[in-house]
């Protein structure tokens, strides 16, 4: 038994060791990857921060929705696929004083439980305001603090195949990815795809609490740092219920924080301005831009 | 609880301390407290179907002690029937009663008669098929007298309901369990080895290769019917690795479990897809069930003593049944079908296992071909779906091949190598998982779990379950 416990020890030390070695061996090599919408888009975003005077943040639809160039050219789109509410309040505690922020928020933001964050894990040591966000929501656990390479769950390749290959050059990138219509994108599959649907009411009893106070949280910050918080939500295909869109008016209207609600705009329009009902095609997107870019002139 | 769980790893070193440090010098305590934590371990999950276990446990306890003292051959038969017809009728009721209840009123309904039956929202009890299987081979064993059953109430419970198999096998026989649980167990530096690399092993063969192909998988059958024929393919590959690295991998930790508490477990894959044939492909594949199988269904039917004919019969009847074994859906009779199908015509075909380098290559690539194919019925949601699939292989070319996510696409050309390299490696070696920690040294061991943990660390994937948890 004495040996077997040895033997365990033995192993588990030297994971510990072997685990920070390559965490740091990692997080070196990552340093200066700035492309790949995992590690390099949040890495590229600490890196232009503090330049830029109009950021975007918000899940995929604010991501292949707002091109924020065409308004500056010191400007990022941090919209990330998958991410949910409190990703994108942890970026945007990391925006630059006095900037514009574009926050896109739906409904479905509401129920967020933090889990999305996990992005962030990775570049956890980076940034107080990233540290801090992932300690206070729960979201990243005491094996992954001390073994490094926890970490970088399901990101290594990725930071490797953009060291040396990058897909685009960040030089040029400002975080917008349109979506062009591929072939399989005919006109008889987005049909289909975009099928009638009714949209269903969201049943606010089980949202997540700490969103409002986090919200609350976010104007502080806002008016501290004069900071242009703007919070909208693009358009779907199928709209939004009466009862969403109500809900969404009251929350900002109590908060006293600026919100856009697009979500009939564009409503069962021309199938080729979607790529499905919650992503618009380039096409569409550049409609949609035309008229949040004229809405919201008085902030810019 | 599952084996990938937090809880789990708080509940092992637990009761590995008790076990070994606190009840060691007490067998019957010993036994007890695998009975009380395999209890936890399965009331975790949901305690409440903990009375199904324990009724099970006395039911067929009491008709073993019964056995041993009758001996009139008519009512021993009686005390078998007893034990099969409750065994089988919790099975049929929790995992068949709303399939064949759907099935009668659509015959009705084919002869014009509507009927509104009583469904019922039954929820599947976790591993009831494969601790059914398990209680049911002690009492048979102890009919044909191959067998002694056992006094022993606490060592029966602990043979039923032993963690590490109980949920999803592998289906261990009374002779081999219950003679250790009624041994005194020692520990071994060199079983604790094995056990330490199978486990290692299996949780890299779960979590890493299984659970991350799962991603690719369950996108491209979740939405069939808009997949053209390369990606169709390409997922159908992926699925047949899969199915067999989650399985295998639960079996892994479930045996190298076992071995840290003394245990030795039959092996339950042997690398089944090195297979040269369809019959060698269930000597490897699921070993404890397609033995299971073989003893109590298909020996019994016959085998092969009566004729050519016969056994074909048998065969199509072991497999049709061991397909439904595995669920209430008509695609896993079809699977089942398909594969008495194919040993049926391999033993009609007479093939032996002395081949060529050609004809072995040629055999390999066969089997694995034929696994595949049926696998879809196994994966597929409903008949429908699989014969989708097999139109759109057929006719559908792909516009786009589907890649799914750069990050998961990449991580499967990396790690499913990985996998199939070990299989390999094992394969020319000749050296089973089971004993491979034994063999090397100290330092090779730390080495290769430690490059296994990190491997782990850097790609795992988070998944719901075992898939075989669902049967």
């Amino acid at each position: 038994m004495k040996k077997s416990l040895i033997l365990l020890v033995q192993t588990l030390l030297i994971t510990m060791i072997i685990s920070k070695v390559i965490a740091i061996s990692i997080a070196y090599i990552g340093s200066d990857v700035f492309t790949g919408q995992g590690y390099g888009k949040i890495n590229h975003f600490i890196e232009v921060k503090d330049t830029c005077d109009l950021i975007v943040l918000g899940s995929s639809r604010a991501n292949h929705h707002i091109d924020p160039a065409q308004i500056t050219s010191r400007s990022y789109n941090m919209g990330m696929d998958g991410r949910k509410f409190f990703f994108h309040a942890t970026m945007f505690y990391l925006v630059a004083d006095s900037s514009t922020v574009l926050f896109h928020i739906d409904p479905s933001d509401f129920f967020d439980n933090g889990e999305s964050m996990n992005r962030i894990i990775p570049h956890y040591g980076k940034l107080e305001q990233i540290d801090k966000a992932l300690r206070e929501k729960e979201q990243i656990s005491i094996l992954e603090r001390t073994l490094g390479s926890l970490r970088f769950n399901n990101t290594l390749l990725s930071i490797i195949g953009n060291k040396f290959n990058p897909g685009y050059n960040p030089c040029d990138y400002h975080g917008y990815d349109p979506i062009i219509l591929s072939q399989r994108d005919s006109l008889l599959w987005l049909g289909k795809k975009l099928a009638n649907k009714v949209p269903e009411k969201i049943i606010t009893d089980s949202m997540n609490q700490e969103i409002f106070a986090e919200l609350a949280q976010i104007k502080r910050h806002s008016d501290s740092m004069d900071i242009d918080c703007i919070f909208f939500t693009s358009p779907t295909y199928h709209g939004h219920s009466d009862h969403d869109k109500v809900f969404m008016d009251s929350i900002f209207e109590n908060a006293d924080m600026a919100y856009y609600d697009y979500s009939d705009y564009l409503k069962h329009t021309d199938v080729m301005l979607w790529k499905d009902d919650t992503h618009l095609s380039h096409e569409g997107a550049k409609i949609f831009m035309r008229r949040i870019f004229q809405d919201i002139e008085g902030f810019l | 609880m599952l084996f990938n769980s937090l809880d789990f790893s708080v509940f092992l070193p637990i009761v590995f301390a008790l076990y070994w440090f606190v009840t060691n010098h007490n067998l019957k305590l010993q036994n007890a407290l695998i009975v009380a934590a395999s209890y936890v371990f399965y009331g975790w999950w949901d305690w409440r179907f903990l009375s199904l276990i324990i009724f099970s446990t006395l039911v067929d306890y009491s008709i073993g002690r019964r056995l041993k003292y009758e001996d009139r051959q008519s009512n021993r038969k009686i005390l078998l029937w007893i034990s099969i017809t409750v065994n089988l009728g919790f099975l049929g009721f929790f995992k068949y009663y709303n399939f064949f209840l759907d099935n009668f009123v659509a015959a009705f309904l084919f002869f014009g008669q509507e009927i509104q039956p009583n469904t019922l929202n039954i929820i599947l009890p976790v591993g009831i098929s494969f601790y059914t299987f398990q209680t049911l081979s002690y009492t048979i064993d102890v009919y044909k007298k191959k067998l002694e059953p056992t006094e022993d109430l606490i060592a029966f419970s602990a043979f039923v309901c032993f963690f590490p198999q109980l949920v999803a096998g592998p289906i261990e026989r009374a002779s081999n369990l219950l003679t250790q649980i009624n041994g005194k167990r020692r520990f071994e530096y060199e079983r604790f080895k094995e056990g330490l690399l199978q486990i290692t092993v299996g949780f890299f063969r779960k979590i890493v290769i299984a659970d991350t192909l799962a991603i690719y998988v369950d996108n491209v059958f979740n939405a069939a019917d808009i997949h053209g024929s390369s990606t169709l393919m390409f997922a159908m590959i992926l699925y047949s690795f899969q199915i067999y690295f989650d399985f295998a991998g639960y079996s892994d930790i479930a045996i190298g479990v076992a071995k840290l508490f003394g245990f030795e477990f039959k092996q339950n894959f042997n690398l089944p897809y090195f297979s040269k044939s369809i019959t060698d492909f269930w000597r490897k594949w699921h070993m404890s069930l397609s033995f299971w199988l073989r003893d109590y269904l298909y020996v019994p039917l016959g085998g092969n003593r009566h004729g050519k004919v016969s056994q074909y019969r048998n065969l199509l009847i072991t497999m049709l049944l061991g397909g439904l074994w595995h669920g209430s859906s008509w695609n896993f009779v079809v699977w089942g079908l398909i594969h008495g199908l194919l040993l049926s015509i391999e033993k009609l075909l007479q093939t032996t296992d002395n081949q060529s380098i050609l004809r072995s290559i040629f055999s390999r690539i066969y089997t694995y071909t034929m696994v595949c194919l049926a696998w879809v019925f196994f994966r597929s949601s409903d008949l429908n779906q699989a014969v989708t699939i097999f139109e759109n292989i057929i006719i559908k070319h792909d516009i786009d091949f589907y890649m799914s996510t750069r990050d998961v696409f990449f991580t499967i050309l990396f790690v499913l190598p990985l996998g199939i390299a070990l299989d390999t490696v094992l394969y020319l070696n000749k050296i089973p998982l089971e004993i491979l920690g034994s063999k090397l040294k100290n330092g090779q061991l730390i080495a290769v779990v430690c490059v296994l943990i990190q491997l782990i660390f850097l790609f795992y994937s988070k998944s719901e379950n075992f898939i075989y948890f669902q049967f």
